[in-house]
């Protein structure tokens, strides 16, 4: 029961602010490191954001797939320690669509710093 | 430290009985709950069983039995097949709703064309659609089945054939009168409508059969 709880709370503690985000730092991600499978994603978040974001799989896998289907995402499959992996990696469309949602994600920071703190900036 | 081959069988016995038996989501699953399980038993220094019962907790409600509204509340897989075919329908129905007001911007504008002999050549091109339209929904059917695996694109592809397979047999204007569009020398647009509707779905089929075979790079052995 205790777990039961955690997990619902982990999801929901992250889910407000970084859901609108996932699948920008997803592209991100991808973009740095070439080629990424879904744990690996998970990890690196969790690395990146020093514990802070707990990427949960429900909310993981639907996302990859959609960009996927979106044709943002080109899929690898390998065979790793007995079983199969499948990889991402971005497509060229993917690439170019890193760059805009990246450049409307900034924007939208600079705003929000503006709006909660009017006198810091990031520039 | 890795998985032992039975160790994995046993994770793959788990999945098998909550019926994520779809490909294109269980391979993914079966990679991330092997992954957390070793990481748990290296860093942990707990035992198989131990990260395993862990590792279930995890993923209790994703996996859960759940239906919807959206598919047919008959139809009960695991939460995570479940959501991604929602997503996919739901996209369909917005796409086939705006079809149908374009239908009807267009057959607006053309109205004065459709004379009782257009519109009797177009209900004979209807019922041909419906008839071809079955054949393929047999083709694709026997060749999803002789894959010998199962993806949310097949299970998509059977929950929707079981209904439109009757329509597309049974709504044919060339042999139910019920169904004609000029049923007493005047148009039945609503009728009309319903034809492009249902065979407008004809092509969904085609998708979710082309991406059932392309999911064939997920088996590679």
């Amino acid at each position: 029961m205790v777990n039961e709880n955690s997990i619902v709370q982990e999801k929901m503690g992250n889910s407000k602010l970084y859901k609108g985000s996932l699948n920008t730092i997803i592209l991100k991600l991808l973009d740095e490191e070439g080629k990424m499978y879904g744990y690996e994603i998970t990890q690196k978040v969790k690395e990146l954001s020093k514990g802070e974001l707990n990427i949960t799989e429900g909310a993981l896998y639907p996302a990859l797939h959609k960009l996927e289907a979106e044709g943002l995402l080109d899929v690898e499959v390998a065979r790793v320690d007995n079983r199969l992996r499948k990889y991402y990696k971005l497509t060229e469309k993917g690439e170019k669509e890193t760059v805009s949602r990246l450049a409307e994600l900034e924007d939208f920071i600079r705003s929000m710093q503006q709006l909660v703190n009017p006198k810091w900036s990031i520039q | 430290m890795e998985l032992t081959t039975s160790e994995i069988g046993e994770i793959e016995n788990f999945l098998t009985a909550k019926g994520l038996v779809h490909i294109d989501i269980r391979l993914e699953i079966l990679d991330h709950m092997c992954e957390n399980i070793t990481r748990a038993m290296n860093t942990e220094g707990i035992d198989f069983e131990n990260a395993f019962q862990n590792e279930i907790a995890n993923w209790k409600y994703d996996l859960s039995e759940h239906s919807s509204f959206w598919l047919g509340m008959l139809w009960v897989s695991p939460r995570i097949v479940i959501n991604k075919c929602v997503r996919k329908m739901r996209n369909i129905y917005l796409r086939l709703l705006l079809l149908i007001v374009v239908f009807g911007i267009v057959f607006f504008i053309l109205r004065d064309f459709m004379t009782l002999n257009v519109l009797s050549l177009i209900e004979t091109i209807i019922g041909s659609i419906y008839i071809l339209s079955f054949g393929f929904l047999l083709f694709f059917h026997f060749r999803i089945k002789s894959t010998g695996y199962v993806t949310s694109y097949s299970f998509l592809f059977k929950i929707n054939a079981v209904g439109l397979g009757f329509v597309y047999l049974l709504n044919n204007p060339l042999w139910i009168d019920f169904m004609e569009i000029v049923p007493d020398g005047s148009l039945s647009e609503i009728t009309l409508w319903s034809h492009i509707l249902f065979l407008s779905f004809s092509y969904y089929f085609y998708a979710f059969y082309r991406e059932h075979m392309a999911s064939k790079k997920l088996t590679i052995e």
